[in-house]
């Protein structure tokens, strides 16, 4: 029956839209509250991405899973179980399934998609949206924020590393290369079999690598501010050029050769350009 | 669906001009012909079981015929035997004379009187709607429907029917006593002086097989199909339950479902007719746990548990 079939396929898309609707506008005020939070903690704000494409994956799998049937007969009592036999049996034709599905589209006449559409809701999740947007800007133009989360995180990474870099130096320093070395090998050198002198060539070049190089890389950053305005002030600049510009040509290219041989060259060459010409 | 509605209607009428009350048993049996199966039916004396299903009989327009059990019955009282027969010319043959099986409508009384042998005997017609006495095999006229009963008292010199044969019954239907409004109508109607009027045939026998055809059409939602599954299995490995129902019990409840469904005019099946039909299609294929009776528990004590989990 292909006007039942069309009125199944339309209720399923119906609210498969209705849902997907709702579910986009809340990822959206999830990520306008997450992007809020982040810029408020001073935080790379582009992360606020992430709960609200983990919400909109996880709500649509669940959504889509639901019986779509069900949510229908819920609202509308009259078609319980009725509704989701006639669409199980759509491919199906007999007297008694034509006559039920005839019976649920009269029925189904009823239905007013309307009443899966939650008006309030979404009204409250468009302020929402407006709401939120509008603290973002304030928030970014008067530079508003309660805790500097980034360059929290940034001393943290610095002083970390720097703290397991000192104890190291110090760990190291009490025990030196070379004794290390006598260590492992003093069995060795009290028997005089010890050849570590030979196998890690010069001594004085294995010291070289036990010299303890800092590196220390520092975040680079910069930070527009509005609020550290201030006057220019007034730069005096050094002037570096000469006073006197001049060209001189360089000695490389001076050619010391004999006016007579000057002489030969100019005729060679006058004699190949009327060659040519000719 | 709304003429099959009427039918059911008109039909239940008619019959309970003769038979008072006893609904749930009438619509029941009306299932059970519709699922071409067979019914045990099990009640006390006089509770108008011969009525109810000779007065179905009469109104479906189909031969009755009515088997006392007794520990004396022999299989060939039941389905026939050879006689011999002399011609006018003198010469004799045999002839076998049908037995009270060759009806559309046979109730088997009090089947657990009866010798294994007899059950038997009974038991291969309900399943195979044949008939076999030595090299002959007599088809049985359609539609063929038994009514065994059972008296739940009086179990003395009797032979209950073996679990393996009871699980083919569809139903057990249990017939309860009357309330003190429709006894008091019972006794109006049969000790006044007014004769009750012959009922009408309200079905034919094709109609009839009509609608056992169309039973199988009713359809069912599959959530619905596994919470009647969930029920049946839900016998099995259950404390209160020794022996579980077989497959042949989840066929039966969704046969059966169907059947009540278009009984009640509908053209689906709803939750309501698998809880409502589960109990007389248990009720006969499930053993108790001593657990179950030591708690004075009865199969549809059982019954009832295995529907809330299922829900």
């Amino acid at each position: 029956m292909k006007n039942f079939n069309n009125f199944i396929k339309e209720i399923k898309s119906t609210l498969t839209w209705y849902f997907i609707f709702n579910n986009i506008l809340t990822s959206i005020v999830i990520f306008l509250f997450s992007y809020l939070v982040l810029a408020v903690i001073s935080f790379h704000a582009i992360y606020a991405i992430v709960p609200s494409i983990i919400y909109f994956i996880v709500s649509t799998y669940v959504r889509l899973k639901e019986n779509l049937i069900k949510n229908v007969e819920k609202k509308y009592r009259m078609l319980d179980e009725k509704l989701r036999t006639a669409s199980q049996y759509s491919n199906f034709t007999n007297p008694i399934v034509d006559e039920l599905k005839l019976d649920v589209i009269r029925e189904a006449g009823t239905i007013r998609s309307s009443e899966f559409f939650h008006t309030n809701r979404t009204i409250i999740k468009i302020f929402l949206c407006v709401g939120l947007s509008f603290a973002i800007i304030f928030a970014s133009l008067f530079d508003a924020y309660f805790f500097n989360m980034r360059s929290y995180i940034d001393d943290k990474m610095v002083s970390i590393p720097n703290q397991i870099k000192d104890q190291i130096r110090q760990i190291e320093e009490k025990r030196k290369p070379a004794d290390i070395m006598s260590e492992l090998f003093n069995d060795d050198i009290k028997a005089g079999t010890a050849s570590y002198k030979d196998i890690y060539g010069k001594g004085s070049l294995a010291k070289l690598g036990d010299e303890i190089v800092n590196v220390e890389l520092q975040s680079y950053g910069y930070k527009l501010s509005l609020k550290n305005e201030q006057e220019i002030e007034s730069q005096e600049f050094n002037e570096v050029f000469p006073t006197e510009i001049y060209a001189q040509g360089a000695g490389a290219y001076k050619e010391n050769i004999a006016k007579d041989d000057q002489e030969v060259v100019k005729k060679y060459f006058s004699k190949i350009a009327r060659s040519e010409v000719k | 669906m709304k003429s099959c509605k009427e039918i059911t209607e008109g039909l239940f009428k008619e019959i309970h001009r003769v038979v008072v009350g006893q609904d749930d048993v009438i619509e029941q049996i009306f299932v059970c012909i519709l699922c071409d199966g067979n019914a045990l039916l099990e009640g006390y004396p006089g509770l108008a079981k011969t009525l109810a299903i000779k007065s179905l009989a009469q109104v479906m327009d189909l031969k009755f015929s009515r088997i006392q059990g007794t520990p004396d019955l022999m299989p060939s009282d039941i389905t026939g035997t050879n006689i011999i027969e002399e011609s006018s010319a003198g010469k004799r043959n045999f002839k076998f004379q049908q037995g009270p099986i060759f009806a559309n409508i046979v109730m088997a009384d009090e089947i657990n009187r009866a010798t294994p042998k007899t059950q038997s005997a009974l038991l291969e017609a309900m399943q195979e709607k044949q008939v076999t006495v030595g090299t002959q095999t007599f088809k049985l006229d359609l539609p063929f429907f038994i009514l065994a009963t059972q008296n739940p008292i009086e179990q003395e010199g009797t032979y209950p029917l073996p679990e393996a044969q009871a699980d083919r019954f569809l139903l057990k239907i249990k017939v309860n006593y009357p309330s003190f409004n429709e006894e008091a109508e019972i006794v109006n109607m049969y000790s006044s002086a007014n004769k009750v009027q012959g009922l009408k045939v309200i079905l034919e026998k094709e109609s009839i097989l009509n609608l056992q055809g169309l039973v199988r059409q009713v359809p069912i939602a599959n959530d619905l199909k596994a919470k009647a599954l969930k029920i049946v299995t839900g016998t099995r490995n259950n404390s209160l339950i020794q022996f579980g129902a077989s497959p042949r019990a989840s066929i039966g409840i969704i046969l059966a479902s169907k059947a009540y469904a278009l009984i009640k005019g509908r053209n689906y099946v709803s939750s309501q007719d698998i809880e409502t039909i589960a109990y007389p299609i248990l009720r006969h294929r499930i053993i108790l746990s001593f657990e179950a009776e030591r708690k004075g528990m009865t199969t549809d004590d059982a019954i009832k548990e295995i529907i809330q989990k299922a829900k």
